[in-house]
């Protein structure tokens, strides 16, 4: 719940016109044997010098109190505050007091008894510090649960942009070295083949498109990311020749299904940079998707040996594992592991 | 402008093709051949002593760095990146030339100018199997990596099985024996001090009578390093020459 100033506004008036009444009206119950006339002014002349005595205070407190450091500087102000207002409110009641006993006139022995003891100050002013006493502590503690509540809706909203914010990040954008690698080979390939340089050209343009427009969506198709993947792997083609052997095998069901984007592209790259770009003789990828129990399986191979000690690998995986942490919790699952001589990369996407 | 003889080091044939296509416009450069990675850049950079690599700095197997680790004499350099701003950073010492790719002709040009201009004539080179005053050696130190030309080379110390250089303030560990490293040095203008150090005469300050009939020499960086007493008579020999 967060209010505005004037709703806020708004509800203090009903709290204090309605506190005041209420304690006054009390009096209904506790005094007995009173005549009317002294219970009416009590109850309208009572509620006027708690409200006039009272309002001053809060602009005080809002002013000057700030919960967020709160120390003995703030604890004298409100003492102090607290004693002006007690002294307000006793000096109200004394003439309240004394303009009933000059014009209305009451045989009545208890009001006789009451109004004597409106003669002494000390005990104006002591009733009156409870009063304010009271009327502080509701207001300080109203002001703390407001602010409180406050504070743990921006600490959520804080929260939520911050994971936002990281998972832009996460996302991440084609890698620099692939893209100017790629331009420079274009290049080279418009001396011997320019048609297919062309279609090049037209994959590279697609996936810097796909790389700029993803960032606004957390989701996308398997569909869609393929056939990223499927540009970025005729691209990274015209690099590695001969040395790159790459199949896929995707299961039809599984080309609807909701995935992160990036990630599939993530995978591959990463599977490229171990198996083949570092292997003289390059390597083979194989990319395999299915569904197991509900959940989309996307299982990458490559050539190669695990390296967990290089810092780059330890990054992209690292990005992988909290993309999915934010963005599923713990139903997501992400495994690297040896097998052999290939190293297996399998990721679990919840689909529900 | 003197010829220059040539080699491209490079993973990608279209790469290398496109770095042919950027020599056609300079007849000067004579290319010698191209290697796809390190391993056979080193046969042919040992056999055909090439003036100029054309250096590719990601390769497979071994990267460009791991390449001029491997040789004893560098030639000149000039690497070609597609995006790797950390790698070229690393170079603390003598500006060294790269090219980004896809690479400008402008831009190639302008790099082959310098360079030809930078380079001293081949003949000042291996006297020997030794290296010459204007070879240069690479030193690659934890992240940081250097290209020394060895006539800039103060001194040379041992430090365990390895050799500290010296250097213009600078003193990255070469992760080679100080005997190894004698065994390439030019004697003309490096003499041995003593088991501990090498000491290349034109960085000499002042020799200092020591006692013993030793020797004790103040390098122009304020070192001062004293001379075995066989190597002080031998120094005396030569300096009397």
């Amino acid at each position: 719940m967060q209010l505005t100033q004037a709703k806020q506004n708004r509800i203090f008036w009903i709290l204090q016109i309605g506190g005041w009444l209420f304690v006054h009206l009390l009096s209904l119950i506790l005094l007995k044997e009173v005549d009317t006339a002294f219970l009416v002014f009590n109850i309208v002349a009572g509620t006027v010098v708690g409200i006039v005595a009272t309002t001053p205070l809060r602009y005080y407190l809002k002013r000057h109190i700030r919960f967020d450091r709160f120390g003995w500087r703030e604890l004298l102000r409100i003492l102090g505050a607290c004693v002006a207002g007690a002294l307000l409110m006793a000096l109200l009641s004394f003439i309240a007091g004394y303009v009933f006993g000059r014009y209305f006139e009451s045989d009545n022995e208890f009001v006789k008894a009451l109004m004597q003891s409106y003669n002494k100050v000390w005990l104006l002013i002591i009733n009156s510090l409870f009063f304010t006493f009271i009327w502080i502590a509701c207001y300080l503690v109203i002001k703390l649960l407001l602010k409180l509540n406050r504070d743990r809706i921006e600490r959520l909203e804080l929260n939520d942009n911050l994971k936002q914010a990281r998972l832009n990040t996460l996302k991440g954008q084609i890698n620099p070295h692939f893209m100017f690698n790629s331009l420079n080979n274009i290049r080279g390939l418009m001396l011997e083949d320019v048609e297919r340089a062309r279609d090049m050209l037209t994959r590279l343009s697609e996936m810097l498109r796909y790389s700029l427009t993803k960032d606004q969506v957390d989701a996308i198709s398997l569909d869609s990311e393929l056939e990223m993947v499927g540009h970025y792997v005729d691209l990274s083609r015209i690099q590695f020749e001969d040395r790159l052997r790459y199949r896929e095998e995707v299961n039809p069901d599984t080309r609807s299904a909701l995935i992160p984007p990036m990630l599939v592209q993530l995978l591959i790259e990463n599977a490229f940079k171990h198996g083949i770009s570092r292997l003289k003789e390059g390597g083979e990828v194989f990319l395999r998707s299915y569904l197991k129990d509900r959940d989309l399986i996307i299982e990458v191979r490559n050539t190669g040996t695990l390296e967990l000690g290089s810092n780059t690998t330890q990054l992209g995986l690292k990005n992988i594992r909290q993309r999915l942490r934010l963005l599923y919790g713990e139903r997501a699952a992400f495994d690297l592991s040896q097998e052999g001589g290939e190293v297996l990369a399998v990721i679990k996407v919840p689909q529900t | 402008m003197k010829d220059l003889t040539a080699l491209i080091v490079e993973d990608s044939r279209l790469a290398r093709n496109e770095l042919k296509e950027l020599l056609r416009a300079h007849p000067q450069i004579l290319l010698l051949g191209e290697a796809e990675n390190a391993d056979e850049a080193y046969k042919l950079i040992v056999e055909l002593k090439p003036d100029l690599l054309f250096l590719d700095i990601n390769m497979p197997g071994k990267d460009g760095f791991e390449l001029l680790e491997m040789l004893d004499e560098v030639p000149a350099v000039i690497f070609t990146t597609a995006y790797d701003e950390y790698a070229i950073k690393s170079f603390e010492y003598n500006a060294l030339d790269y090219l980004l790719k896809p690479i400008s002709s402008e831009r190639f040009a302008r790099s082959l100018h310098k360079l030809s201009e930078q380079l001293k004539p081949a003949d000042t080179k291996l006297e020997g199997g030794r290296l010459g005053e204007d070879s240069r050696i690479f030193i690659k130190d934890g992240e940081r990596c250097w290209l020394v030309r060895i006539g800039d080379v103060n001194r040379f110390e041992i430090v365990g099985n390895y050799t500290r250089v010296y250097f213009e303030g600078e003193h990255p560990m070469l992760y080679k024996s100080l005997n190894q490293v004698a065994e390439k040095l030019p004697g003309r203008i490096f003499f041995r001090a003593n088991r501990q150090e090498i000491v290349n005469i034109h960085a000499i300050a002042e020799v200092i009578p020591w006692f013993n009939g030793k020797l004790k020499l103040r390098l122009l960086d304020g070192a001062e390093i004293e001379v075995s007493r066989r190597q002080s008579s031998e120094f005396r020999d030569r300096m009397s020459l």
